[in-house]
């Protein structure tokens, strides 16, 4: 399946990535036979093998039945949805990530909700304001004055 | 005596009861909320329980824990969408009696033995888990590393579709233990020289990420969810000749979530089908289920709540997840300080006193709050996906941000919630690396320390008995779960090639 045989190449990917990265680890000299990179490098092995055999299972079934594995245009579609639905998210979680410190936890949230319930599908408008602003509040007062945790204040740290 | 004062002052000096109620209010809204499993319910509550005193958090997460195994009843009851993975086999029969105009029975069925499940899940738990315990504390470095691998071996029967994608998740999650402080020579690993990564990376900030947030990430591609569920509805609970109708199903139910309660890996999701066939096949009127028979609803109700007090027989005993929500609830006692293993019995008794008290109070909250959940359930059920998947996004942010307060945590999140969402995308299921990070460092540290004292000799692990016996068990349990779909196959084969 392509599925296998693109996560078997990913994961390759990353056990070399790693391996390469435990070759940097620092050699001690209270070190044990084994030593700090001796496990990870084992993983790191193991996890390679296995994305092998991962991507060679992949290859022999697209070529024992091409008919079973190919995708129809509908499964394609809806990859593609999902793939823009998740990038979307996460483009907004690194988006408040970004702008939090600055802007202070309460605009920032009420910006985070308001985006994702109008990208899934919320119309702009009173509800959608009443939402992400209560929301932000009742978050904000649970954490900030109940649990005592402070949340960052951004530019308005002087009006706090 | 020192043991009933205990659970009096517990009760009298601690706000246990409020919490015990305020979990299970919020188990049995997350579980009605398909998608929100009891894993995602638990960790979206986690952040809260942080400045709690550790008794009273690892209450509340087990009162969860057990008020979302019931709530996940409620849509599959009235829309056949199971709210967890292990209410799917109440939709069987609830719907059905729904459809026949029978609703509010079905829910006070599932409510009543979700309830009696519990209660002889608690005992088993209690009876169990001490005594197993109390052999764990004979484990020396080599039994450890056993126990791990014995723990890894469990990955297996997780497969589901591919053993080589579990295999891989498994290792993933050990190689994101490695990150941190060497346990042995004291150097930094995979730290790329931030200072945020030089105690590892936490468990329950990859928990979060892969159970709450990939989910988030999944449902941003999908359609509005099924709304619409009937307003009036109200739970009637069973009257003494159905009691006595239900007491087959539930007792069958409770023995079959024992057993796979107790072994990790299984969960309440198996244990809740094995329940309805097994009823079925030991019924008296087996030709009712599938049409709003009240004991298929019975029995897999019983079964999943009692699986989710014996799930935490291997936890408390051995310091092994089982199943997802315990691994959370493993992470609530580590963001505590807190090692769930044989140690805990002796250094905080008073947190095992706390749990088996809860648990007892959470069945009777459970059967209250079920009752008076209900409309609330159904007005979240009822509400625009948008605002709700918004909402959860901003409980995630905020709670996982109070941990440490550090912006660092949350991109971490983010960076397991694309984590899981590939998972999820590449079909990798998720316990195999929840298992691989809790029980990587404890393999890692115990198998070269045990080589450290017996002068790198590998035999030492086959010389200690008890090291010995656990890496036996654990290749028994990994030829078995290998073995048995195979022996089925070819079990199967003669009477499919028969000609009649």
């Amino acid at each position: 399946m392509t599925k296998d045989i693109v996560g078997g190449l990913l994961m390759l990917a990353v056990s070399i990535l790693y391996f390469l990265q435990s070759m940097n680890i620092r050699k001690s000299s209270m070190a044990d036979d084994v030593g700090a990179h001796g496990v990870p490098q084992a993983y790191a092995v193991m996890l390679g093998l296995l994305a092998v055999a991962l991507v060679a299972k992949g290859v022999i079934e697209r070529l024992t039945s091409p008919a079973q594995v190919a995708a129809t245009q509908e499964e394609r579609d809806a990859l593609k949805r999902s793939l823009l639905g998740m990038a979307t998210m996460l483009g907004i979680g690194v988006g408040y990530l970004l702008v939090v410190s600055t802007l202070g936890y309460i605009v920032s949230m009420v910006l985070l909700v308001a985006i994702v319930a109008y990208y899934l599908g919320a119309s702009p408008g009173l509800q959608m304001a009443a939402v992400a602003v209560g929301g932000t509040l009742v978050l904000w007062a649970v954490f900030d004055l109940l649990l005592g945790i402070s949340m960052p204040a951004g530019i308005w740290a002087d009006w706090m | 005596m020192d043991m009933l004062t205990q659970i009096f002052g517990l009760v009298t000096g601690t706000p246990l009861i409020a919490v015990v109620f305020g979990g299970v209010a919020w188990g049995i809204i997350g579980g009605a909320l398909p998608g929100i499993s009891p894993s995602i319910t638990m960790a979206l509550l986690l952040p809260f329980t942080y400045t709690m005193d550790p008794t009273m958090a690892i209450v509340m997460l087990a009162s969860t824990y057990v008020g979302a195994e019931y709530g996940g009843s409620i849509p599959a009851i009235l829309i056949n969408t199971p709210g967890t993975n292990a209410a799917a086999a109440t939709t069987l029969d609830g719907y059905q009696m729904k459809l026949q105009g029978r609703g509010p029975e079905a829910l006070g069925i599932s409510l009543y033995a979700g309830v009696v499940g519990g209660v002889i899940g608690l005992v088993m738990l209690i009876a169990l888990t001490e005594p197993l315990a109390r052999v764990a504390l004979l484990f020396t470095p080599p039994a450890y590393f056993a126990l791990g691998i014995l723990g890894l071996s469990v990955i297996a029967s997780l497969s589901g579709g591919s053993l080589i994608k579990a295999l891989m998740a498994g290792i993933i999650g050990m190689m994101i233990a490695t990150v941190g402080t060497d346990p042995v020579s004291g150097v930094t690993r995979f730290t790329f020289g931030s200072s945020d990564l030089l105690s590892g990376i936490k468990p329950i900030l990859i928990m979060v990420g892969l159970f709450a947030v990939s989910e988030l990430f999944m449902q941003a591609g999908l359609g509005a969810w099924v709304t619409g569920i009937v307003k009036d509805i109200r739970v009637r609970l069973p009257d003494r000749a159905m009691r006595r109708r239900l007491v087959r199903p539930q007792l069958i139910g409770s023995g079959i979530g024992t057993f796979e309660g107790v072994m990790p890996g299984a969960g309440g999701t198996i244990a809740s089908f094995m329940a309805y066939n097994e009823a079925r096949r030991w019924s008296k009127n087996p030709e009712e289920y599938g049409h709003g028979s009240p004991e298929g609803v019975a029995a897999p109700e019983a079964a999943n709540n009692t699986v989710a007090c014996t799930a935490l027989v291997p936890m408390l005993s051995f310091g092994i997840p089982g199943s997802n929500a315990t691994a959370v609830l493993m992470g609530g006692f580590l963001i505590h300080g807190l090692i769930p293993g044989p140690t805990l019995f002796q250094k905080s008794e008073e947190v095992i006193v706390g749990l088996y008290t809860g648990l007892a109070f959470a069945q009777f909250a459970m059967l209250l709050l079920g009752i008076v959940m209900l409309p609330i359930c159904i007005w979240m059920v009822n509400r625009p996906k948008a605002y709700l998947m918004a909402f959860i996004y901003a409980l995630i942010f905020s709670g996982i941000y109070s941990l440490n307060q550090s912006l660092f945590d949350l991109s971490i999140v983010l960076v397991a919630g694309v984590a899981g969402y590939a998972m999820r995308l590449f079909g990798m299921p998720f316990l195999p690396m929840v298992l691989g990070l809790v029980l990587g460092y404890m393999v890692e540290s115990n198998y070269r320390r045990s080589l450290v004292l017996s002068g790198g000799d590998h035999m030492v692990f086959l010389e200690n008995a008890i090291s010995a016996g656990f890496l036996a068990v654990a290749t028994i349990f990994v030829i078995g779960s290998l073995g048995m779909p195979l022996w089925r196959r070819f079990m199967a084969k003669p009477a499919t090639d028969s000609p009649s």
